[in-house]
């Protein structure tokens, strides 16, 4: 196609790093009385000359949907964007960002959806990376924002 | 993995997608590499429940990229985002019918169009990718890219 010389691997990139490799979820709803026992698991792999990092989340009941995401770095900005796909037919796309061990994503903006509400999901990794334990809120409104449900990553391998 | 041997997708407009999954063998040739032929793999697998199909394509030549594409029904539209390693993210729309498989924009000063045309066995794709720099007055030639399955 056009340009076809190859470029740069951006800074940016590596620093996610840490995310590569298996990991076990937990997901933790207030209305649930105890944790789902569920095992989920989702893997991060870097395709395309580490220009991308993809994760693929399985999940083993019918009524919570499987996905994939790609995440892609702007060049200019350094930030980073997460591009949601899921077996309900979902696209998102997420703002993304990794500040010192945080995790952060945010949807407050219609993208290949309409916007019924916005989403924001905060993960902080412990001390040896082996943990993230993270939030989602939603927000009718992109000021109030309330607790959706608890996400906790454990690293698998 | 047997392609058109396959259960269809439960999701009517999405049917004919089945055609494109399975593991293909690639032949391209771009007008910057004139006499070039360059082999490359590239493999069609849903994601769980048949709504996105993803897209990997590998090319043995250091200039033309390798790639990554989802294709759904994304914004009410069918739709293929496109992913390479130059950080280049396009939007595409898509059209599968039962012999052929197109997808294009309308980027301005820089719209892409491809036509694959399906063999009647379905187990070749004869693909012929064209740009067009004036907004669609008229049209170069890019990639062309001919598939032939192997799994």
């Amino acid at each position: 196609m056009e340009d076809i010389s190859p470029s740069e691997r951006p800074d940016a990139l590596g620093r996610l790093d840490v995310f590569v490799g298996e990991w076990v979820l937990e997901a933790r709803f207030p209305d649930a009385t105890d944790e789902t026992g569920l095992e989920i698991r989702t893997t991060f792999e870097w395709i395309l000359d580490g220009r991308y990092l993809v994760q693929r989340t399985h999940v083993p009941v019918p009524e919570a949907p499987d996905s994939v995401t790609i995440v892609c770095t702007d060049p200019q900005t350094g930030g980073y964007s997460q591009h949601y796909y899921d077996s309900r037919g979902v696209t998102r796309r997420y703002a993304m960002s990794l500040d010192a061990g945080v995790w952060r994503l945010v949807r407050d903006a219609p993208d290949f959806s309409p916007l019924d509400f916005c989403q924001r999901f905060t993960g902080t990794f412990s001390d040896d990376r082996t943990t993230i334990n993270g939030e989602w809120e939603k927000s009718p409104d992109g000021a109030t924002w309330s607790h959706d449900f608890v996400l906790t990553y454990r690293r698998a391998g | 993995m047997e392609g058109a041997m396959q259960p269809q997708t439960q999701h009517a407009e999405l049917q004919g997608w089945q055609r494109l999954v399975g593991r293909w063998a690639t032949e391209a040739t771009h007008p910057a590499f004139p006499g070039t032929v360059v082999s490359g793999q590239a493999s069609f697998e849903w994601l769980e429940d048949q709504r996105f199909l993803i897209q990997r394509s590998h090319y043995d030549h250091p200039e033309i990229p390798d790639a990554i594409a989802v294709t759904g029904i994304i914004d009410g539209k069918p739709s293929m985002h496109y992913f390479d390693p130059r950080g280049v993210h396009r939007v595409f729309v898509v059209d599968i019918t039962e012999d052929t498989w197109r997808f294009w924009n309308d980027t301005p000063g820089f719209s892409q169009r491809f036509t694959g045309t399906l063999s009647d066995d379905g187990n070749a794709i004869t693909g012929e990718g064209e740009l067009s720099r004036d907004d669609g007055a008229s049209w170069a030639p890019d990639l062309a890219i001919t598939y032939r399955r192997i799994g």
